[in-house]
């Protein structure tokens, strides 16, 4: 049988054929979506010579075919009208599947998919979506989504506004004070990443810098949280929360690799990240950090010592001047708990040292305090699901310490042991948060679902704006943490002054400069193994 | 056939018929499990050592037993690799982590 696979048609349509139409002098035709058969994986022939690709051509007998007027206008003599229109009515009909004979591969052709998207927009899809996205998700559910833009309000649109201005214009200072901003979202700040200087030409200077030093003023806001965007902004040199409602600092504020000065007095926190420690080691650029006043826990000995008497414990020294370098490098050698860090490098500009941390509280698989001392900021929940009789509230800001010697004792484990290996829960959820689609999950659960998945699920999603988490003990990204400990350090500035008629070396230290130079800093695991080593000092360790 | 309550093995069920035999040992991670295996508890499954799921499906089941078997094997280790979950079966998951207190 003489049969010839079909060509697509050289008509009209075809970019060169619609070039010389227009030097002839025809109008250009409008380019209107064809009805032409799909056309084959291989390149439309263009030549009589490559009318076909396969070998299977070369089988039967070729017969040389005979062509009128100029080539651009020729077809292929079985490509013919009646032929075509043919197979449109055929395509129109059902969403068929052919075979290509030389891509292996079985597809739905071009047309049909486009019927399908259609039949879709029947069944009131909204026009939002992406009729060609894959469809993942029911309709349904997908209907009820919120919009992303909804939830920007006006004093975010403000803001955007002015980063836009400062982008345009090249201003290092970012003020966004006082802009009533409740929240900020990831892309507001995430333009920043791409500041560049804008060149001044000024008389005698050859060369000048074109790595910014941004500086953002956030304060006067009413901001609960912080976009991961704002932490990843490596030319950071300054950064102002003062007079916000932060009750916690995300811990990728310890990726800031160039931040100089940092403000964050007048919130709610109760303790800094841990990871805020790689900010004033030997890699860090911090020079002044303002973190008071902020309602910081506060440690207190179980056996009723104050805060000043454990300060005195550690430091024989009774009232140390503060602020001085050489009185530290005395004071040094004679307390043991100084030693222990001696290993890792500070930076010049601050004294850190270890002080004393509380007991471990151990989290379960949902999140729920199992066992361990109760925080002033824990939620009612926790503080009612211990018992009261080994955890008296001690009011105010005070958490009681552990003992030096203290040896963190998880609870008994569902299964036979306890691992480092991560919860079915955490497993799951850790996959939630990678779909793009996480801030909608919720609303997929069903109605009778229990209340904590969507607590969970909420929390996944502050987590994954506010640019994650990493078990400080295993450095592994966590969701749920399953322990959780405050360590106090001393961290306090040393402060190089050399006395003069016009500012007098301060001799006495203050006595609040002394109680506000230990914060407390939280951290976290990820399994019930993860627990401080027992009387050893912690060790910062640095993700690079 | 070997007395149930002995089997090193125990099977789940999922709710469209399909089985999945996974260490007893790695199996009692789950609380539930373990708890409806316990021999004290006289519960049927007990017995047969075999656990019928009524809300889990297959695909999930079978994520689940994965699990099982990434969580028992990986028991001892100090730097434990991630566990692939397809994004699909991501919220379905959770709810059967939920179910089975894992």
């Amino acid at each position: 049988m003489d049969e010839e696979p079909t060509l697509p048609s050289f008509s009209r349509s075809n970019p060169i054929a619609r070039r010389l139409d227009e030097l002839a002098g025809h109008p250009p035709r409008k380019r209107v979506r064809e009805n032409s058969p799909p056309p084959f994986s291989s390149d439309p022939p263009l030549f009589s010579s490559d009318d076909d690709p396969s070998a299977d051509n070369y089988t039967s007998k070729r017969q040389k075919r005979k062509y009128r007027g100029p080539w651009f206008h020729q077809q292929p003599a079985s490509d013919s009208p009646s032929d075509s229109s043919e197979q449109n009515q055929q395509m129109k009909g059902k969403r068929t599947l052919a075979r290509q004979f030389d891509s292996g591969v079985w597809l739905g052709s071009d047309g049909t998919e486009e019927d399908f998207a259609e039949g879709l927009e029947h069944h009131g899809v909204p026009s939002f979506i992406n009729p060609r996205a894959p469809i993942a998700l029911s309709y349904d559910h997908v209907r009820k989504m919120p919009t992303l833009q909804e939830s920007s309000t006006a004093a975010e649109d403000k803001a955007r506004q002015q980063i836009g201005e400062c982008l345009d214009e090249g201003t290092e200072d970012i003020i966004l004070s006082s802009f009533n901003l409740s929240s900020i979202s990831n892309s507001t700040i995430s333009p920043l990443a791409s500041f560049t200087c804008q060149p001044k030409s000024s008389a005698g200077v050859t060369f000048e810098s074109l790595i910014p030093d941004l500086r953002i003023f956030l304060h006067s806001n009413r901001l609960t949280s912080l976009p991961a965007s704002l932490f990843s902004l490596e030319r950071l040199t300054l950064l102002t929360l003062r007079d916000n409602q932060l009750d916690e600092l995300p811990p990728s504020i310890g990726n800031l690799p160039n931040i100089k000065e940092l403000n964050v007095s007048q919130n709610k926190l109760r303790y800094l990240p841990f990871e805020i420690l790689q900010l004033v080691s030997s890699a860090g650029k911090l020079k002044n950090a303002r973190l008071h006043p902020n309602p910081f826990l506060e440690p207190k000995d179980l056996h009723g010592q104050t805060e000043q008497d454990i300060q005195s414990d550690l430091e024989p020294v009774p009232s140390p001047v503060f602020g001085s370098s050489q009185h530290r490098q005395d004071i040094r050698p004679s307390t043991p708990i100084h030693d222990k860090d001696k290993g890792h490098h500070w930076s010049p500009y601050w004294h850190v040292a270890y002080k004393r941390r509380t007991q471990v509280r151990f989290r379960d698989i949902t999140g729920a305090l199992m066992k361990g001392p109760i925080f002033p900021s824990d939620s009612d929940q926790d503080k009612t699901r211990l018992t009261p009789s080994s955890n008296q509230d001690l009011g105010g800001n005070l958490v009681p310490l552990a003992d030096e010697n203290d040896c963190a004792e998880p609870p008994a484990p569902r299964g036979n042991q306890i691992s480092r290996a991560p919860s079915l829960m955490e497993v799951a959820l850790s996959a939630c948060s990678k779909t793009p689609q996480l801030p909608y999950l919720a609303e997929y659960l069903d109605n009778d679902s229990p209340e904590h998945l969507h607590t969970l699920l909420e929390q996944a999603c502050a987590k994954k704006d506010s640019g994650g988490s990493k078990c400080t003990i295993c450095k592994r990204d966590f969701i749920i943490a399953r322990t959780e400990w405050i360590e106090f350090w001393e961290l306090a500035k040393i402060e190089n002054r050399t006395a003069s008629a016009a500012s007098p070396l301060r001799q006495m230290g203050n006595e609040r400069d002394l109680v506000e130079s230990i914060v407390p800093l939280i951290r976290r695991g990820c399994s019930w193994l993860c627990v401080p080593e027992r009387g050893r000092a912690p060790v910062l360790c640095q993700d690079q | 056939m070997a007395t149930p309550s002995q089997s090193k093995y125990v099977t789940l069920v999922s709710n469209d018929g399909f089985e999945f035999v996974v260490l007893r040992e790695a199996a009692c991670v789950s609380g539930v499990i373990k708890r409806s295996l316990d021999p004290k508890s006289g519960f049927a499954e007990s017995a047969a050592g075999r656990v019928t799921f009524d809300e889990i499906n297959g695909i999930v089941l079978e994520k689940v037993a994965e699990y099982f078997n990434y969580n028992h094997k990986n028991r001892n280790r100090e730097d434990v690799p991630d566990m692939e979950i397809p994004p699909e079966l991501c919220l379905e998951l959770l709810m059967a982590a939920d179910f089975l207190d894992t």
